[in-house]
């Protein structure tokens, strides 16, 4: 579509390339230049029909990526990605309301009609059927279940820094988590329905050697008609413990359009990018898909794997960097992850610090330090949950609070009416005994994912 | 806007604003500012200089010079900048922070007919080029990088004018 053409229609729609370490890198690839009259001619023909009419109206105000509004960070408008702006969102409500949970979008939304849907299954030992939207609501118990979900690349504007710029969107802050009740029914129940053995391989009376995945694809696709995809292990799918839902309702609501109207994919403990939305087809494999986004979008890499390698510039023959892609894994679950959201002055003599804690893959939070002094020392919070621990299967967030008591010297300077720079930590543990690792750079990977490095956040304490 | 968040949403806390560490983060609650386009940056520095360095009387023979050079894509021209404003900007902003024609005596005229010839991966020398604001890029080795990839040049025109024509429909029957 725009090769051969110029960028400043597809630009109007994608305003997420309007920024500098963006623009400076279009200048490695540049070779000539046009004269004025053919840039003027070339310009003119330069357009792309705005594929994003579907979306759900936005906020009129919002002008460019990044764009602050009263609640949201909208981190880009084509495709929505929005995360919640303020982080006591999080910490204050135990379920995210719906218009304040984070949104990636890949593409447009879909417009689906009720009657319209249909979801497909096919593949290894299932019969290929169809189903609507009142086959899955009538046909399957429903159950309700509570379940973080992260974005895989949460907290990426840390990894953006001046020397080492990071070339993937949507660039979150913090806040590119959630938690919510999600109402549906279990796959695991539409597996059986279209024909799997999924008990006889949850008790392993049954075998097979040629199923490994569960492919989704979703409605929404981009100009030339790729979907989005995602892929979850066989064995997720067919654990009556892994609580798998195809859900039609958040927080005891109609599922949002931007949430995956009108059936949505929740593989709990599982990062975002695996949760596919408006669930189109379900595939049963053997082999992983191709289709599957998380492939080129949600891989790990070791953290001297740069850009510009990735980029082939001279370091890796093709077959070299196809390899290298192959190799390197694709993101299912997260790591241990905790987030400050809040913290007061207590009486010049604590601080009282609050935020949220997750673990991938079900594990629980056994433990969440915080210091205020910058990781010299911590102190273990107290952790809050309406829900009970259970092994495995701790799909919620938690809360923490701490009340940290300040230094002889910090208090004598706030008695004094002074201010005080302190540096607020948090480092949250799970049930394996992972914990969050201190610093960045040895787990700095070029695609911006599973970032977990300790929470710093530098406050400045006035007296009160 | 911005400054209205401030200290109403933070109670006693107030944020430093000091120069970021990697792995710090200092933008809890408050967006940092956006860049004040008024302010110098490093490229209106860059821009000087090579403006400056264009009142010598070798420039002439140094762009001659350079155009005749067959300059390969992915190999950098220059130094890249190490200032980056940290926020996007609109369409008009970017272009006073980042002025991207002061590199253009280095680089040739290339007719339009030549550009439009380089559509596809598939065709001819099986290079991709797109043009921006005057400038030609061949973005052959970036593209599989890109996450819209499959907007480069895959499926030019059948599968284009279906996607519109089932936008349209599906928005109409709303």
């Amino acid at each position: 579509m725009v090769g051969g053409n110029d960028l400043s229609g597809y630009w109007k729609i994608y305003t997420l390339h309007f920024r500098e370490h963006i623009q400076e890198l279009l200048q490695k690839y540049r070779i000539g230049n046009l004269t004025a009259e053919d840039r003027a001619i070339i310009e003119a023909e330069s357009s792309l029909n705005n594929h994003y009419i579907t979306d759900p109206p936005r906020d009129p105000n919002v002008t460019h990526a990044d764009t602050i509004t009263d609640d949201l960070i909208i981190a880009s408008l084509h495709p929505y990605n929005a995360e919640p702006r303020d982080l006591k969102v999080l910490s204050d409500n135990f379920y995210t309301p719906n218009h304040l949970f984070w949104v990636r979008n890949h593409n447009a939304v879909p417009l689906i009609e009720e009657d319209e849907y249909s979801l497909e299954i096919s593949g290894q030992h299932v019969n290929s059927i169809e189903l609507s939207l009142k086959d899955l609501k009538t046909k399957f118990k429903k159950y309700e279940i509570p379940c973080t979900i992260q974005c895989a690349g949460n907290r990426q504007e840390d990894y953006n820094t001046t020397d080492n710029p990071l070339y993937v969107a949507p660039h979150w802050h913090n806040t590119a988590i959630g938690n919510a009740v999600w109402g549906g029914c279990k796959l695991r129940d539409v597996l059986k329905y279209a024909g799997l053995d999924v008990d006889g391989m949850s008790l392993g009376t049954k075998e097979y050697n040629d199923l490994n995945w569960v492919s989704f694809l979703g409605y929404d696709e981009d100009e030339t008609g790729v979907q989005y995809g995602g892929m979850i292990p066989i064995e997720k799918a067919v654990d009556s413990w892994g609580d798998c839902l195809l859900v039609y309702e958040m927080n005891h609501t109609e599922l949002p359009r931007d949430h995956g109207y009108p059936i949505r994919l929740i593989a709990p403990g599982h990062a975002g990018c695996r949760q596919v939305k408006w669930v189109k087809t379900i595939e049963l494999l053997d082999q992983p898909s191709e289709l599957d986004s998380g492939s080129k979008l949600d891989r790990h890499f070791a953290p001297n794997i740069c850009f510009d390698k990735l980029r082939n510039e001279g370091h890796l023959d093709d077959k070299e960097e196809e390899e290298l892609m192959a190799t390197a894994p694709v993101i299912q679950t997260l790591p241990v992850q905790s987030i400050i959201c809040d913290w007061e002055n207590e009486n010049d003599k604590e601080l009282k610090i609050r935020g949220v804690a997750w673990a991938g893959g079900g594990k629980a939070i056994a433990r969440c330090d915080v210091s205020i002094n910058g990781g010299d020392s911590f102190k273990t919070a107290k952790i809050i949950t309406p829900i009970k621990t259970t092994w495995n299967r701790n799909w919620s967030w938690v809360h923490f609070e701490c009340k940290c008591e300040l230094s002889e010297e910090n208090k004598e300077k706030l008695k004094n009416g002074e201010e005080i720079d302190i540096q607020l930590v948090s480092k949250a543990v799970d049930d394996n005994f992972n914990a969050q690792p201190e610093n960045m750079e040895p787990f700095y990977n070029v695609l911006g994912v599973c970032i977990n490095h300790w929470k710093r956040v530098n406050v400045t304490i006035k007296p009160n | 806007m911005i400054g209205g968040i401030s200290a109403a949403s933070i109670g006693t806390a107030a944020y430093i604003v000091n120069t970021r560490k990697p792995g710090d983060n200092n933008d809890l609650l408050i967006h940092p500012q956006p860049p004040s386009i008024s302010s110098p940056t490093k490229c209106d520095n860059n821009l000087k200089q090579i403006q400056k360095s264009k009142s010598t009387s070798s420039i002439d023979k140094k762009a001659a010079k350079l155009m005749s050079t067959v300059i390969k894509p992915g190999i950098e021209p220059y130094a890249l900048t190490t200032t980056y404003t940290k926020n996007h900007a609109t369409e008009e902003e970017i272009h006073e922070i980042t002025d991207i024609n002061k590199y253009m005596d280095k680089y040739p005229i290339i007719p339009l007919s030549q550009v439009r010839e380089h559509y596809s991966p598939d065709v001819g020398d099986g290079t991709v080029w797109v043009t921006w604001k005057g400038g030609v890029y061949d973005v052959t080795q970036f593209m599989d990088h890109h996450p819209g990839k499959s907007i480069y040049c895959y499926s030019v025109q059948f599968k284009n004018v279906t996607m519109i024509v089932n936008q349209f429909r599906r928005f109409n029957t709303y």
